[in-house]
């Protein structure tokens, strides 16, 4: 059994980025491409009130730079995560999930988790959104349906 | 028997199993002043090192989104009157037409109310609607998924439409008197149809519509155009009845005059003073347009929403009033404009 | 706070229940037709730890033990159980990362026979029963060789001192307090609470917070005096392992033969786990041995009731150790004091819409399922503290040195003070002048 973050009841209160055993904490927040919007104001990458949409350090959200920017076509762009400057805080996801597709989520990423028997950001969540899920089946991923 | 510990202590086994492991030195030794210092080291306080979750996250980890609500909530010249409690589990659209009649769909049907809040008719539907427009003659249009359904005026599913084919997600339908228009967020297009049934063409915005989630919204005007919600672009633009943009407006903001998030307004209803409502998601709030499109002000704020309010449909009565559908309280609310306050 | 916003256009692999409910969960939203070609790449999802590798613990578990157990009956050996020990650190601890471990396990065992819904892997079991298998057959070679926990406190343990007995045996009763109360914590449901106090886990991680690190570090300064002060002061397992080791089939022994009384190993032991020779007991102390035991015996069943009450009156503040109970309370309390500040659990509870009573229900059923818990708790406690009493009661004499079997670590230490051969051989240096004239 392994520790996963259901995004569902994830409310991004930051606390993963605090209470992992690891530092940085092995929750990062991850990208469902097929689910997000490509939109060129993306507000889990813009600061709240950016006027120009470039990739300036003082617009992006994000505390780390984790979340970077690729013009793919008009109007669409893509947005990759960085995943070694990524520490989980789940800002990005906070404005992704208000305002936009929700796209952006966070999960416990089991290349670096070492699988505590106690998860100590489970054990602070306070909407409960850790669970444990089989070893094979380790991810909550957003995506779209097939059919 | 014994061995004198002297002679055991002075003997090779002994002194060749002294280097290790090391043998216990008396319990004094702890007490010998080399130790005493760091005795305080020795207390550590475990209990309560954990603080309550939340109180160790640097405030630039988290996204304020309250207080970003909180500027929307000022609003003024605008009071609820009423509800109309809908009979649906999830209601989903909402349309009024010249007839004064409400329309609302959900679940699997429609139903019509009157004036007075009484139910009409109500129509079973073969699928889940997604959205609704009244037509200048009395009938009902109900957008399907990938195809557009006719109510005739008493509620009888009397006829369906060609489907716009498999990707389709029909978000709007708005019949004018010439044409009726369905808004497809599925391709980002904007179907003009005859209102016999017949597909004529699409509009032909300047660059692609932008559309990057399921909100597409058109609202046809009396002079034969129509109004289109380009959520992506965070403006309204005008269409004339050839198809051509004519003007457009609105401009992405966090405040109150502008359409906040990535992709606003989801639902606008044209007001009977050529004005318009426009209702967003993300900080969900209602508000209206001068018919130029400058902002006239916020007709209900996120503090009169669920936090994660959805659909937020919109319609407006021949009084001027406008009907907003809150899909948590399944309930249509009614807000009137307060007299002698606000344009 | 709010709950993340209930996806309009997602359908999720697991979710589909809690999506039910909304209308616009299940539908499907294309992609914008890329003219360029783009095709949005799948989402990486590095896989755990594979299961092979879990096996491949438990085979090394089983492996450590049986050499532990050779090493120390066999070979006698403290250099091998050295090596070994710092083998198992390094590969339990430092590799492994300390978990799990079988200290820990023993809260997925008892949580696993509580909840039918928590499910416990196969290696957990595994990781719980083998050193438990292991003492049965041959002591607690566990903790002498390949528990990493112990481990790094053998190694720094440099500068042993000897405490008086009876002050390690008080502090050894706290062992038990803790196993009894982490097996209660961990089978309601309240948390795995010898895992989050585990002192040396940070120093396996490389990692943790200051906390934890500074009362590691203070346990491994004391232990340079006092050895293991974890393992005996504190470890829950090593109640465990001391009661099956009792009965163990074979156990290290101070003397590989017969002891010759040279006192040379009396303070070779820093756990104190060596036990004198003494004289049988007199007629009259029998007697008085004798009365202390029926006394204490009539007198077990109040103790046992002082223990459940005393149990069962903790139980308030051991339930509120439960994330539920704790949510209940707050919510009753942001309730009934206005101002109370609201936790950001009350807030995401609130916001998540769920029912209040419905929370009030499931915390009293849990604060229930405590005060019989505790109870339960407090007498078997008791019960252990009426029973080691009586076991005060009878002191039998003892001709030769011996290890105590439920205290003793098998860390092999003792073997090298011992100056008889395996075979019995004495070197003629002990041997007493009128042993040493018979012999020639």
């Amino acid at each position: 059994m392994v520790w996963q973050i259901d995004p569902l009841k994830c409310i991004q209160c930051g606390n993963c980025a605090t209470r992992c055993v690891l530092t940085p904490s092995a929750v990062k927040c991850v990208h469902a491409f097929a689910v997000c919007g490509h939109c060129r104001l993306c507000f889990g990458y813009f600061q709240p009130e950016t006027t120009h949409l470039h990739e300036g350090a003082e617009n992006q959200l994000c505390p780390s730079g984790a979340l970077m920017r690729r013009f793919i076509e008009e109007p669409y762009y893509q947005y990759t995560i960085d995943e070694p400057l990524c520490f989980g805080c789940g800002k990005c996801v906070k404005g992704c999930t208000t305002f936009g597709n929700g796209s952006l989520f966070l999960q416990v990423r089991h290349d670096r988790c070492v699988n505590c028997n106690e998860c100590a950001i489970a054990r602070s969540c306070p909407a409960d959104a850790f669970v444990r899920r089989p070893a094979s089946q380790p991810y909550i991923l957003k995506e779209m349906p097939t059919a | 028997m014994e061995t004198d510990p002297k002679i055991a202590a002075s003997l090779p086994v002994a002194e060749r199993v002294s280097v290790w492991p090391p043998k216990p030195h008396g319990f004094g030794y702890i007490f010998s002043s080399r130790f005493r210092a760091c005795a305080p080291l020795a207390l550590v306080a475990l209990w309560g090192c954990e603080p309550p979750p939340g109180s160790d996250v640097p405030k630039s980890y988290t996204y304020d989104i309250a207080k970003l609500r909180e500027a929307s909530d000022a609003h003024a010249g605008w009071t609820e009157t009423g509800t109309l409690p809908l009979p649906f589990r999830a209601p989903r659209a909402l349309a009024t037409g010249s007839d004064g009649i409400i329309r609302a769909a959900g679940d699997r049907a429609v139903v019509a109310i009157g004036p007075e809040g009484k139910q009409i008719w109500r129509a079973t539907l073969p699928e889940e609607p997604m959205c609704l427009g009244a037509g200048p003659d009395g009938r009902t249009y109900v957008g399907f998924r990938h195809h557009v359904g006719i109510l005739d005026p008493a509620g009888t599913l009397v006829g369906e439409w060609v489907s716009l084919g498999e990707n389709a997600v029909i978000t709007s339908v708005a019949p004018g008197p010439a044409r009726v228009w369905v808004a497809d967020a599925g391709a980002r297009k904007v179907a003009i149809f005859e209102p016999s049934g017949k597909l004529v063409g699409y509009l032909q915005p300047p660059e692609p519509f932008v559309a990057p989630s399921p909100f597409f919204d058109a609202a046809a005007d009396t002079s034969g155009g129509v109004w289109v919600a380009n959520p992506g672009c965070l403006r309204v633009e005008h269409y004339s009845a050839e198809g051509r943009r004519t003007t457009h407006w609105g401009r992405p903001s966090m405040e109150p005059p502008g359409f906040a998030g990535c992709c606003n307004p989801i639902h606008m209803a044209l007001l009977p003073d050529g004005g318009f409502a426009t209702s967003e998601k993300g900080i969900p709030r209602v508000k209206t347009y001068r018919a130029d499109g400058s902002f006239a002000g916020v007709v209900a704020g996120p503090g009169m929403f669920a936090e994660d309010a959805q659909g937020l449909d919109l319609a407006a009565r021949s009084s001027g009033d406008i009907l907003i559908l809150d899909c948590e309280r399944r309930a249509i609310r009614i807000f009137k404009r307060q007299e002698g306050r606000g344009p | 706070m709010r709950p993340s916003t209930p996806h309009r256009l997602l359908a999720w692999a697991t979710a589909a229940a809690a999506m039910a409910q909304h209308a616009f969960g299940e539908m499907r939203f294309p992609q914008p037709d890329f003219e360029s070609g783009y095709t949005p790449p799948a989402t990486p999802s590095p896989p755990p730890r594979a299961w092979a590798w879990e096996t491949l613990d438990v085979a090394a578990l089983g492996l450590a033990l049986l050499l532990a157990a050779w090493l120390v009956l066999r070979r006698r050996s403290r250099t091998g159980v050295i090596l070994l020990t710092a083998a198992c650190l390094a590969y339990f601890g430092f590799y492994r990362k300390g978990c799990v471990c079988p200290i820990g396990s023993l809260q997925n065992v008892a949580l696993g026979l509580i909840d039918p819904n928590f499910a416990v892997p196969v290696t957990v079991v595994a990781f719980f029963a083998m050193p438990l298998l292991a003492a049965l057959l041959f002591g607690r070679v566990f903790c002498a060789g390949v528990c990493p926990l112990g481990a790094i406190q053998d190694l720094v343990a440099v500068h042993p001192i000897q405490i008086p007995s009876p002050l390690s045996e008080a502090l050894g009763a706290l062992r038990h307090v803790y196993l009894v109360g982490s097996i209660l914590l961990a089978s309601l449901g309240a948390g795995f609470f010898i895992c989050r106090y585990d002192p040396f886990v940070a120093f396996f991680r490389l990692d943790g917070k200051l906390p934890m690190l500074l009362f590691g570090a203070g346990l491994l300064l004391v232990g340079v005096f006092v050895a293991r002060p974890y393992c005996r002061f504190l470890c829950p397992y090593g109640v465990l392992l001391g009661w099956l080791s009792r009965l163990s089939w074979h156990h290290a022994s101070v003397t590989p033969a017969q002891c010759i009384q040279c006192r040379l190993c009396e303070r070779s032991c820093p756990f104190d786990a060596i036990r004198f020779p003494a004289p049988p007991p007199s007629r009259a102390s029998l007697e008085r041995g004798r009365r202390a035991f029926l006394f204490l015996l009539v007198l077990l069943p109040v103790l046992i009731g002082a223990g459940a009450w005393l149990g069962f009156a903790s139980s308030p503040a051991l339930g509120g150790l439960h994330h539920t109970v704790a949510l209940s309370r707050q919510i009753l309390m942001e309730g009934a004091v206005p101002g109370t500040p609201s936790t950001q659990a009350s807030d995401a509870f609130r916001a998540s819409g769920r029912a209040v009573a419905a929370l009030h229900e499931e915390a009293a059923a849990i604060g229930h399922r405590f005060a019989v818990g505790s109870a339960l708790a407090g007498a078997f406690l008791a019960l252990l503290f009426g029973l080691k009493l009586l076991a005060l009661t009878r002191r039998p004499g003892r001709a030769d040195y011996e290890t105590d079997r439920a205290l003793c670590l098998s860390c092999a230490r003792c073997f090298r003070f011992c100056p008889v051969r395996p075979g019995g051989e004495v070197p003629p240096e002990f041997l007493t002048p009128e042993k040493q004239t018979h012999g020639r």
